[in-house]
């Protein structure tokens, strides 16, 4: 797996990845601290699927507009998953704002391609579901997919990009050995 | 020889850069270059398009100036181009800040600082427009606005998320050192 990563990393141009160390502990408690808010975010967004398949929270009825505890609940992990992924991509960049190792950005940087790319195909979803006119009908508007596709779409579209820029502070070759900035650090220090 | 437009487009740059406190810019992409930054721009091109599909069909479509949520043809292109756009703005914005993990050639730098500039202007006007329309009573209808001006807000919101992406590709490719210039032998 890593050598096929390490191939792709290749092809795009992205130079240095290395998965094959493992973690520190410190880093690996550092990306689970950088981490939770976005993973609190998509969980959110499950908690308003699950709302909508055992309850049908998100089938607009155009004469009678629900308003019971779920569709609330529905409506608030929703909104929450968007504000929250926001306000983690935030915190992504302000933890890649001191030194970040090679090998936390190298996860970073699988993520990202990872988040990235489930962006890209949830919003094709949503242009094709949107097309569809099975999810219309005379009196109700079900944009249940829809809307379910679109937010996972912008919470990991918004997360790929703080994943992105914590890659780019680790893999930018500042902090590599032999580099002009890091011996000019060094000089500095000593 | 007369220069030709991209050139004269080109001068014109090279005088602007200044202003903004940009300098060293170099226009002068080679096949791949170009090849990459097509490559790179896929997907904020389709955002773009999409809203631009949006906006047509809700000036010229049957249904001008309302959303419209009907099986016909129309209200569907719109419903997908508005909300694809929308899904798609970010993943459009991750895909440009995950191409400049790379090595950024200075000019892919240089044309993406004048893509994020265009992208930052035409999402200012966008949000004028919006700001304007709110303040016309006559645009309102039960407190709403009217859908035109939703996407107009649409086109800000992409439009101002893409100007991110770029100027981060630009800085990327302007703040790497300059390559090296020859003085000629030392004596």
């Amino acid at each position: 797996m890593n050598t096929l990563i390490n191939r792709i990393a290749r092809r795009l141009g992205i130079r240095g990845l290395d998965l094959d160390t493992n973690l520190t502990i410190a880093d690996r408690d550092r990306m689970l601290r950088l981490s939770a808010l976005p993973s609190v975010a998509i969980t959110l967004l499950f908690v308003g699927l699950v709302m909508d398949i055992f309850f049908n929270t998100r089938t607009f009825d155009l004469q009678h507009l629900p308003d019971k505890w779920p569709t609330r609940i529905d409506n608030a992990s929703s909104d929450a998953a968007t504000l929250l992924s926001t306000i983690g991509t935030a915190v992504l960049f302000i933890g890649g704002a001191s030194r970040v190792s090679r090998q936390l950005a190298s996860w970073a940087a699988v993520f990202a391609g990872a988040l990235l790319i489930t962006a890209t195909a949830c919003a094709g979803f949503v242009i094709f579901t949107d097309l569809d006119t099975s999810a219309y009908s005379a009196s109700s508007y079900d944009r249940f997919y829809s809307v379910t596709w679109e937010q996972l779409a912008e919470v990991a579209g918004i997360s790929a990009i703080g994943y992105a820029f914590l890659a780019y502070r680790g893999l930018s070759g500042s902090h590599q050995p032999g580099s002009r900035i890091a011996e000019r650090r060094r000089r500095d220090a000593a | 020889m007369p220069p030709n437009r991209l050139d004269t487009l080109i001068e014109r740059l090279h005088r602007l850069a200044p202003l903004f406190g940009i300098r060293r810019f170099d226009f002068h992409l080679s096949i791949e270059e170009r090849d990459r930054l097509i490559a790179l721009s896929l997907l904020p091109a389709t955002a773009v398009v999409l809203v631009i599909v949006a906006f047509l069909s809700t000036e010229l479509g049957p249904h001008s100036g309302r959303l419209n949520l009907t099986v016909d043809w129309s209200g569907r292109v719109l419903s997908a181009a508005y909300y694809g756009s929308q899904a798609l703005t970010l993943a459009a914005t991750a895909s440009v800040f995950f191409a400049a993990l790379g090595r950024v050639p200075r000019t892919v730098g240089s044309w993406a600082a004048v893509a994020a500039c265009a992208l930052a202007v035409v999402s200012f006007a966008s949000a004028a427009f919006v700001v304007f329309v709110a303040l016309d009573s006559s645009d309102i209808f039960g407190g709403v606005v009217r859908y035109n001006a939703r996407v107009w807000e649409q086109l800000a919101y992409v439009t101002g998320h893409l100007a991110i992406g770029y100027a981060f590709l630009a800085y990327r490719g302007l703040s790497a050192p300059a390559p090296r210039r020859s003085y000629g032998r030392r004596r």
